[in-house]
């Protein structure tokens, strides 16, 4: 279980605990005024200067001796601080990656919120490349908050999503390929659910390249049975973070379990159902690793 | 690397966006000039990741107003 199930999961994981989901704990931390700024300065998130210090050239700065260190630390620090968060820098939203099974009871607890569940663009793509791609679910406040600011609802009017028809395109992201991922924005309110990939999503893109925590790894890790992989290779194009290869040696799918994120995108695409997704806890080299 | 956008060329960045889709390193980012906006005005691209710039030279190739510099 990671640190953030054991602060806000009620004895499971975090983003199954249906207070996170709730109004009334976004009236209590102020979710929607944090909210209200994000959004709005969400696409300036990189030319923010933090601290002094401009993103510019991160990753030479990332690996300065003892500077490097401390800044490393301070980003980190900061993505996951819970009190005194500054929303223009996106303090306090961060993020995990789940299998699609889990999207579906996510999706239950969200749907009943006042704001239910909008269909957005997402800010990342947009930022970082110039696309224009509505599928980012937004619940609850942000939304509310969300369909407030017209650059993230298509032209044609908000799309709003019951609980069935948000779960379809859930399902319909993952035959696309994507990885979903469920945000803490801020923590601990569960404000969105993301249909991710690598380099386009910003999360995705600071947890690969930069080794920053903004996306954690799922509680899951895939393995691929070796008796029953019979090598056809369908699974090999849905890996987004360079996990899976196909070994010409074993003739079978390779799985590198500490690359692995236990997204499932692999196992979903399995015509003999050979890759199964195991609980990170049950394996003990893998506990922690997130 | 120094990568520069004459941004008095570079006038309609949300339209065009050719140099994030061609960056294979993906070195830049478009965002709206000003602060705390409903509705931005003007969008701008700035190179942020410059460290991962491989010098392939795309975005100079692709771009239809020749705003972009690449070089030491």
């Amino acid at each position: 279980m990671c640190e953030w199930c054991k602060k806000h999961g009620a004895g499971g994981k975090w983003y199954l605990n249906a207070r996170n989901y709730t109004d009334d704990l976004a009236r209590e931390i102020g979710a929607e005024e944090y909210l209200t700024v994000l959004w709005q300065n969400f696409e300036r998130v990189y030319v923010q200067k933090h601290f002094g210090m401009s993103a510019t050239g991160l990753k030479r700065k990332l690996e300065l001796p003892l500077i490097g260190r401390f800044l490393r630390w301070y980003v980190d620090y900061k993505i996951h601080r819970e009190k005194h968060l500054n929303p223009k820098d996106g303090d306090g939203h961060f993020g995990q990656v789940i299998p699609v099974e889990e999207a579906q009871l996510l999706l239950n607890m969200a749907g009943q919120n006042e704001g239910g569940i909008a269909r957005v663009k997402c800010v990342c793509r947009k930022m970082n490349r110039n696309i224009d791609d509505y599928n980012c679910l937004a619940f609850g406040v942000l939304a509310e908050v969300a369909t407030r600011i017209p650059r993230y609802i298509p032209e044609t009017g908000v799309v709003k999503l019951d609980v069935d028809q948000a779960f379809d395109f859930v399902r319909e992201m993952n035959t696309r390929g994507r990885v979903h991922t469920v945000w803490f924005e801020p923590v601990p309110f569960i404000g969105g659910l993301c249909a991710c990939d690598y380099p386009s999503c910003t999360g995705l893109r600071m947890r690969r390249d930069f080794g920053l925590l903004a996306v954690s790894k799922a509680e899951y890790v895939c393995m691929v049975d070796y008796d029953r992989c019979v090598g056809c290779r369908t699974c090999i194009p849905r890996c987004q973070f360079g996990a899976l290869n196909f070994s010409d040696s074993m003739g079978k799918a390779y799985i590198s379990p500490f690359r692995c994120f236990g997204c499932g995108l692999c196992r979903d695409v399995c015509p003999e159902e050979c890759i199964r997704l195991v609980p990170r806890q049950e394996i003990p080299g893998l506990q922690g690793e997130y | 690397m120094r990568i520069i956008i004459d941004q008095n060329l570079c006038t309609e960045p949300e339209r065009c966006g050719i140099c994030l889709k061609v960056c294979a390193p993906q070195v830049f980012a478009l965002h709206p000039e000003g602060e705390d906006t409903l509705c931005p005005e003007k969008w701008v691209v700035d190179p942020i990741w410059t460290t991962f710039c491989i010098q392939c030279d795309e975005c100079v190739k692709y771009c239809p107003r020749h705003a972009v510099f690449v070089g030491q």
